[in-house]
């Protein structure tokens, strides 16, 4: 063997080293290094920093600072009051210790071995006393705790993943004189025998008597905390960037803040920005409870969401988030838009940290539109389901952060442009799909003849299909069924209503229409458009039946028009999206939900309905003798009665739901 | 790290009505972790003031004491050092040296303090140490009038014990030091 080639790192190198990856990607240690010399140069050079800083401030009264000025009895007394004596400091320091060890020994008890060991809580104790005095301040805040503990995590599973490594090649340590295995051997001599050029990488970045000898070892347990404190410190500091997670520690509003809030609430409100720029339905619906953004943004935000999921999670989470660089794009600003925090929005770090949280608010997106008061939403917000999918939430996330990139992000040029904020320019997808449908449909109903425009076999024809529409609901599936109702109510609400669409000019009268509106379900579990016009129309003319006043084709046409226009601008929003495992709609994304206003409408409407059917049901009752008086044979009127019960039956579970909503 | 503060001969209300207001800011608590009391408190409610500045209180019986509990002397050991605590009377003559000496002896501790005279002393005696925090309150005493307040806080640290004397003269507080090492004797 020759040389050792220099060789050439990136971070790909070391998928397997998350904690020499995350050094990486926040600037800790060299992203392109020349040699291995130089890696471990800059690994030497932070340590060293740490070390100067703790002697500088972890003060011991007793050992004398400077020999020759011998200290004053008066000022370097413990009971002393002067400020500038050691004692005073002492004291503080020691006061700041009893915090900040009170708040780790709470510090992730599920994974106790690890956190709650002796040696890893004075280590964690330090490293933030340190911190905290070398920014006064910030002072100590409960949640650096939480911020700093995964990332000593994870140099530590580091080094268990090394010694493994390291147990594998045992045998290249071995020289034949020796019984015990000798493991600070030359490595340029054992490297030969080791093939694989990658562990050889390994090893030789973690020699002892390479570059800087033991200080420049880059998986080393002694340095554990010297290499924490420098992520931490990045990280909290975020390295002359401008997401500096310190800030949202601090009470004091930001300089240039518009409204004179502290940078976390300044921060939140820019969550809630982008997500009315994303999902305005939610945003408004949040609005209206009350919930404040920064009721539970505070909590994502300072501990960059340690709380809400697992630590495995969490580190799937850091790795997407560490990826993006901190600093603003060369030749891009901000824009300037109201509500904006600078702190999170001029790097692509700060967008992937917002878009990040605005993912998880689409994730419990069904919950919060369910919920009616602002404690539950919170509730919902606050214990955050630990069982969500987070390469889901972190695709969702990129595709976001894309799009935020475009709107808080200009470059210089296109200054004072502004693009609209819709998610999603494209025409929605399931306008197009349900185009395509008609377009289907309409050709297939030719083909297979009209049905007769005749009232009474009109009538036939819908309880038929009524039946039909019942039977097809009983074996689909029971969520689906709930759906199916939630949207075959709004049908009927405005049907039974009348009020929306009271003398709507017949637009498109056609049969052929009517019967595209009636046809069956759309392949798609999404059903938004099943099933709809089929209880719909048996509704109407159940109903018209009932009540028997008005004149069927009229009515029944400018019912139709009024469910048309219904429908369209109901599908211009998009159909309501509930967790439902349509490999299409993850490609549609986010498609908004039926306006707010339609969903208290819906809730009034279904109060109102319910009074109805408790008018119609009595009036059937009286009818009932009427019709059977009347018709005799049996077989229409028969079914007439079947369907008017049923259809009641169904009206009456309808309203439950409604009111549920 | 331990501070230890050592005091006595208040004689509250008798002689004196109470603490230098200067000393009483200086004592908060939460930084000391054991009080020595050389005693003549002598009622309870110095000794309940006393106990909310360190749980850990030690006190013994001087002659004008009205708690009749307190025992004669007391020994205790904080660190590597073993202290002893007499309030003084007991010893005659009054503050000799020698006789300190004595009861150092018998009670075998490296520290020894004791009181009664209300003067600040501190000996360095064949490997021990004796000290007289003096009063607290500079009450007179049997044998004179001219009292300075005085009281003394000891920082022990494993073999080594740095002792501040805090001293109210002319009304300001004096600070002085004086370091102590125990050599490290072999007991069989």
């Amino acid at each position: 063997m020759g040389e050792i080639t220099a060789p050439i790192f990136t971070r790909e190198r070391f998928l397997n080293l998350r904690g020499v990856r995350w050094r990486i990607d926040l600037g800790i240690l060299p992203s392109a290094p020349g040699s291995i010399e130089e890696f471990r140069r800059v690994a030497a050079d932070s340590r060293r920093r740490y070390v100067n800083l703790r002697r500088q401030l972890l003060i011991d009264p007793h050992l004398a600072k400077d020999e020759s000025v011998v200290p004053d009895p008066a000022v370097e007394n413990p009971l002393s009051q002067n400020p500038e004596s050691t004692w005073g400091q002492f004291f503080r320091n020691a006061e700041l210790e009893k915090e900040v060890n009170q708040d780790l020994s709470r510090l992730y008890p599920e994974i106790g071995d690890f956190f709650h060991d002796n040696s890893i809580q004075s280590m964690l104790g330090r490293i933030l006393l340190v911190w905290c005095l070398t920014y006064p301040d910030f002072g100590y805040r409960q949640g650096m705790h939480e911020l700093l503990a995964p990332l000593l995590y994870v140099l530590h599973v580091d080094l268990e993943f090394f010694s493994q490594i390291r147990n594998l090649h045992e045998k290249h340590f071995l020289t034949e004189f020796s019984t015990s295995p000798v493991r600070k051997k030359d490595p340029f001599t054992l490297t030969p025998r080791i093939l694989d050029p990658e562990i050889r990488e390994l090893f030789l970045l973690n020699d002892a008597y390479g570059a800087e000898g033991e200080l420049g070892i880059i998986l080393s347990d002694k340095f554990m905390e010297h290499d924490a404190f420098a992520m931490f410190d990045t990280v909290m500091h975020g390295l002359d960037g401008p997401v500096a997670i310190a800030e949202f520690y601090s009470m004091a509003p930001l300089a240039d803040s518009n409204a004179g809030l502290t940078p976390v609430r300044e921060a939140a409100l820019s969550l809630y920005h982008l997500l009315s720029l994303v999902d305005s339905s939610l945003h408004s619906h949040l609005c209206e409870l009350g919930v404040e953004p920064q009721y539970f943004a505070m909590r994502w935000l300072r501990v960059l969401f340690g709380r809400e999921l697992s630590l495995e999670n969490l580190l799937i989470i850091w790795d997407e988030i560490f990826i993006y660089t901190n600093e603003t794009p060369k030749g891009y600003l901000t824009r300037d838009l109201d509500h904006i925090s600078r702190v999170l929005c001029s790097s692509p770090r700060g967008l992937i940290i917002l878009s990040m949280a605005v993912a998880m608010l689409l994730y419990l997106r069904p919950l919060l539109l369910s919920s009616e008061h602002a404690t539950t939403c919170l509730q919902r917000l606050m214990n955050y389901p630990g069982d969500v999918d987070v390469k889901k939430l972190i695709e969702k996330a990129r595709s976001i952060q894309e799009f935020a990139l475009d709107v808080y992000l200009t470059s210089e040029n296109q200054l004072g442009k502004r693009k609209s904020g819709t998610f999603l320019n494209s025409p929605n997808f399931w306008e197009e799909k349900w185009r395509v449908y008609q377009e289907n449909e309409s050709v297939h109903e030719k083909k297979s003849g009209n049905e007769p425009v005749t009232e009474k076999v009109k009538k036939v024809s819908i309880i038929e299909k009524l039946k039909r529409g019942f039977s097809k609901e009983k074996d689909v599936s029971k969520n689906n069924k709930e759906k199916k109702d939630r949207w075959g109510t709004i049908r009927r609400v405005i049907l039974n209503e009348n009020v929306v669409f009271d003398s709507k000019s017949v637009t498109r009268g056609d049969p052929s229409l009517s019967d595209e509106v009636t046809a069956t379900q759309v392949t798609c579990n999404l059903n938004g458009c099943s099933n709809l016009s089929d209880s719909t129309e048996s509704s109407s003319g159940v109903k018209k039946e009932e009540e028997g006043e008005l004149e069927y084709d009229e009515d029944y046409k400018s019912v139709l028009s009024g469910i048309e226009e219904m429908y369209n601008q109901i599908m211009k929003n998009g159909p309501g999206v509930n967790s439902h495992n349509c490999p299409y709609c993850e490609v549609g994304g986010n498609l908004e939900v039926v306006d707010k206003e339609l969903m208290a409408k819906l809730r009034s409407l279904g109060q109102s309905m319910f009074e109805n059917i408790q008018v119609i049901e009595s009036e059937v009752e009286q009818s009932k003798g009427m019709i059977l008086e009347n018709v005799s044979s049996a077989t229409s009127g028969g079914r007439k009665k079947k369907g008017v019960v049923a259809a009641l039956k169904e009206l009456r579970k309808i309203s439950s739901f409604l009111s549920e909503i | 790290m331990v501070l230890v503060l050592a005091l006595g001969d208040l004689h509250i209300p008798h002689r004196a009505p109470d603490l230098p207001a200067k000393f009483k800011s200086m004592l908060v608590p939460g930084k000391i972790q054991h009080i020595i009391c050389t005693g003549n408190l002598c009622i309870k409610e110095v000794h309940d003031y006393l106990k909310s500045l360190c749980p850990d209180l030690h006190i013994t019986r001087g002659e004008y004491d009205e708690d009749a509990r307190y025992p004669e002397t007391k020994t205790l050991t904080i660190g590597q050092f073993k202290l002893g605590l007499c309030h003084g009377h007991q010893v005659v003559p009054w503050g000799d040296l020698d006789s300190l000496a004595m009861l150092q002896r018998q009670l075998d501790v490296d520290i020894l303090v004791t009181g009664h005279t209300h003067q600040f002393k501190a000996y360095k005696h064949e490997g021990g140490v004796v000290i007289n925090p003096g009063s607290a309150t500079g009450a007179y005493s049997s044998i004179t009038y001219d009292v300075n307040p005085s009281f003394v806080l000891m920082d022990i640290d494993s073999l080594r014990v740095v002792v501040y004397v805090y001293e109210l003269i002319d009304g300001e507080v004096k600070v002085d030091k004086i370091d102590f090492k125990k050599t490290a004797t072999v007991h069989s």
